[in-house]
């Protein structure tokens, strides 16, 4: 459940100059460019896209403006759990709340005495909606979520 | 890729999956196919797919058995799903550890494993899918093919007659043809407004330009609706099929299709099948030998429940921020790149292909007069039974409920029906005679939306829904106009006042006018329906809103504010809801029992959810 994030280094990402010249070269819009960073490194550093900027015709605040658009799209680097869990209207009705406070409340113990070691968003809709409620740590879904059911995954977590 | 190599491919494939539909196979005895889709993957069918294999090695059947990945059985609550052929012996919340036993009873055996059948209302065990309530009034049009094939093999999808209507559509019909049929066919977008297919490609037909773009939208945002994801990932072809016969009917050589990011086994599925279209030259140039080339990219989202707004979409596809630009000019006039673009939905795109097919009076004889065909539901909430759903329009929303879905579980009732999502309506225990088509949703202030239905039951506060609902609007909003900007935030902070027990009746007055304002003045389908929720919940719920405003009660307990915890006389004294307090608000009293210092309770229902005596009253 290794998060993929290298971190960010203007001289040894050799990467980033390729995507310059793909967008350079029509072959991405604005959006693909940020996407294919935070691809590669789990987050979109500042740095990277003030580089994509010098390098291009399109200013630092259309991209900018793009970043903050779009709730995808995250500027800081992400703990090694990213736990996503689904707001949705199927998961709402049926506790999600409960379970997202829950998880809040384990994870900011938690970081307290290991550094950021969980980042917790709440998803509008992860489209599981049958097995509500839900949530997803890094890639993988875990559905039909009960109170008890979060504290095992949470402790199976290491 | 030519006619004659596709019925080859279609005649070898067919013999392969025979058993798949009770015909005879030469190859294969029996098959063993797993649901893949992502609600089954959660529950680890990769691993059970994984212990199948292994036990066909052990008992040295893998020459004899055929194991397959399939697509969604709609019946998402049981899963894994696992189907036997050619029986269709139908096993439910199968998991890796029952694999041994699946081999050894109904593969090497001719018999059942009796506990993973599902068990129905009259508590007796159904053998096979259609005998099933949930199956028994379904029509598949939409979903026809998602649980008989291997979304990642092409020759799966050409077996079950895939890529012949595009060929039809190429060699017998001019592209004005094409346009009439649709639109003869009544076939309206399923994504929500209801607009009719064919007019839309008419307009762009007509529309003379070098350049023309089809977009399939599947940025599928509406929390609580599945199916496009669920067609996506079971049946991709159907839609890159119909997006090109959409392509040669209005002139079109490219099209883009928009998946939002939380989908991405769907875009995984949806790069595999491009991939095997243009290998096998179903996409690109020069398509079955004629003239007509056509090439689709994906674009992803990026998480922004705005750009299902079809003009928000195309801001996207260009690679800019997701704000809506104002119409007219419509898309089919003035689309991506200031070019002539239709933008249809999935399930609406996967119906086009079997139009062409059977032609359009066959898709007319389903449904209703002005809303024919079929629509994909997606049953969730309080209801016992959750998943996907296709059946007539024209049907009630009792048998959706109670024939489909099997009501409400744990005895509890009815409360509210909330369909469209953040821009629909609720409807209430006494509209189940409704039929469903686009009009008489219309008329009884909810809409058909994506076709999300969430059954609400009475734990359920109505006020906190319309809450959620106008959170959700908020966040979402783009920013672009101001009634939705500002509107939206105002029409929280009254709901917020109402939940926390302060508004005044004055307040009530104060939100039905926002919410009327908000909704006539915004620039886009966001804004001018996202008041929707609160409107209907108003209508139908108002004594709820009375209670809130009046006795400053919430009937069914949800609010925080308006509820009170209180240690009852039945109190043993074991201490375990003073040990989970977080603020020390409980302590012992002199008679051994507990007692909660209102003054100092934050109302977070932990001793409630401890308390083993039933011993704390919530009030």
């Amino acid at each position: 459940m290794e998060n993929n994030c290298n971190n960010f280094n203007e001289n040894s990402d050799a990467f980033l100059d390729e995507i310059i010249d793909k967008f350079n070269a029509n072959q991405l819009t604005r959006i693909e460019v940020l996407q294919e960073i935070q691809n590669k490194l789990g987050y979109v550093p500042k740095d990277a896209v003030i580089k994509v900027a010098d390098n291009s015709n399109v200013p630092l605040a259309e991209f900018y403006g793009i970043l903050t658009f779009y709730s995808q799209f995250k500027m800081e680097k992400p703990a090694r759990f990213k736990i996503e869990i689904c707001m949705g209207t199927a998961c709402y009705v049926k506790g999600a709340q409960q379970i997202y406070d829950y998880i809040r409340g384990y994870a900011e113990d938690k970081n307290k005495d290991n550094e950021t070691l969980y980042t917790i968003d709440s998803s509008r809709c992860l489209g599981c909606c049958g097995i509500a409620p839900v949530m997803k740590i890094n890639d993988k879904i875990y559905g039909n979520l009960t109170l008890d059911k979060v504290k095992n995954i949470l402790q199976e977590m290491k | 890729m030519n006619f004659e190599t596709l019925q080859q491919i279609k005649k070898e494939q067919l013999s392969k999956i025979a058993l798949r539909f009770n015909k005879p196979c030469n190859l294969y005895e029996k098959e063993i196919c797993i649901c893949f889709d992502t609600g089954c993957q959660s529950t680890n069918s990769a691993k059970l797919f994984e212990e199948f294999a292994n036990q066909l090695k052990i008992n040295n059947l893998t020459s004899k058995i055929a194991l397959s990945k399939v697509g969604c059985f709609g019946f998402c609550s049981l899963g894994s799903i696992v189907v036997i052929y050619p029986q269709g012996y139908f096993y439910t919340k199968v998991k890796a550890e029952d694999a041994a036993e699946i081999v050894q009873q109904s593969i090497i055996n001719d018999s059942l494993v009796e506990r993973l059948l599902y068990t129905k209302e009259d508590l007796t065990k159904a053998k096979i899918q259609t005998e099933i309530d949930f199956y028994k009034k379904q029509k598949h049009i939409a979903r026809k093919n998602s649980q008989f094939i291997d979304a990642e093999n092409i020759k799966d999808y050409i077996a079950l007659d895939g890529y012949m209507a595009l060929y039809k559509a190429l060699t017998t019909y001019q592209p004005k043809d094409i346009v009439d049929i649709i639109k003869t066919s009544g076939l309206r977008g399923r994504g929500g407004a209801g607009f009719s297919t064919g007019t839309k490609w008419e307009f762009a037909y007509n529309n003379e330009s070098d350049e023309k773009f089809v977009i399939c939208n599947a940025d599928e945002g509406d929390p609580g609706a599945f199916m496009d994801r669920s067609i996506l990932e079971g049946d991709p072809h159907s839609v890159l099929e119909a997006m090109a016969i959409e392509g040669y009917a209005i002139g079109a050589k490219k099209g883009f299709i928009y998946v939002r990011a939380e989908y991405p086994l769907a875009t995984k599925r949806l790069e595999i099948a491009i991939n095997q279209a243009k290998e096998n030259n179903l996409l690109g140039d020069n398509i079955f030998g004629t003239d007509f080339c056509f090439d689709i990219e994906l674009r992803l989202g990026a998480g922004a429940f705005v750009c299902g707004e079809e003009t928000a979409l195309i801001n996207s596809v260009e690679g800019k921020r997701g704000e809506p630009r104002l119409r007219p000019p419509y898309p089919a006039e003035k689309g991506v790149y200031g070019k002539p673009t239709v933008v249809n939905n999935v399930e609406t795109l996967a119906i086009v292909a079997q139009i062409i097919l059977n032609g359009a009076e066959w898709f007319l004889r389903y449904g209703t007069k002005n809303s024919p065909g079929t629509k994909v539901f997606a049953l969730t909430g309080k209801i016992k039974n959750t998943g996907l759903i296709e059946t007539e329009m024209g049907t009630t929303l009792r048998e959706l409920i109670y024939d489909l879905g099997g009501g409400i579980p744990d005895g509890k009732k009815l409360k509210a029906i909330q369909m469209g999502g953040p821009s629909g309506g609720c409807l209430t225990a006494n509209d189940l005679d409704i039929k469903i088509d686009y009009e008489s949703l219309k008329e009884h202030n909810a809409m058909m939306g994506s076709g999300g239905v969430i059954v609400m039951d009475e734990d359920t506060c109505m006020v906190d829904i319309a809450k959620f609902f106008i959170e959700f609007s908020c966040d979402e909003s783009c920013g672009k106009c101001t009634p939705c900007r500002i509107g939206n935030k105002r029409i929280l902070e009254i709901l917020n006042k109402i939940t926390g027990g302060k508004a005044t009746m004055g307040d009530l007055d104060t939100l039905k006018e926002l919410c009327i304002f908000v909704k006539e003045n915004s620039l886009c389908g966001l804004g001018q329906s996202s008041p929707n929720p609160i409107l209907s919940s108003l209508n139908n719920f108002y004594d709820e809103y009375i209670e809130h405003i009046v006795n400053k009660r919430c009937p069914a307990k949800v609010c925080k504010d308006l509820v009170t915890y209180v240690i009852k006389e039945n109190c043993v004294g074991c201490s375990a809801c003073f040990r989970v307090c977080p603020v020390d608000a409980i302590s012992k009293a002199e008679n051994n029992k507990y007692v909660i210092d209102q003054q100092k309770c934050i109302r977070c229902g932990k001793c409630f959810a401890t308390c083993r005596f039933n011993a704390i009253a919530r009030q």
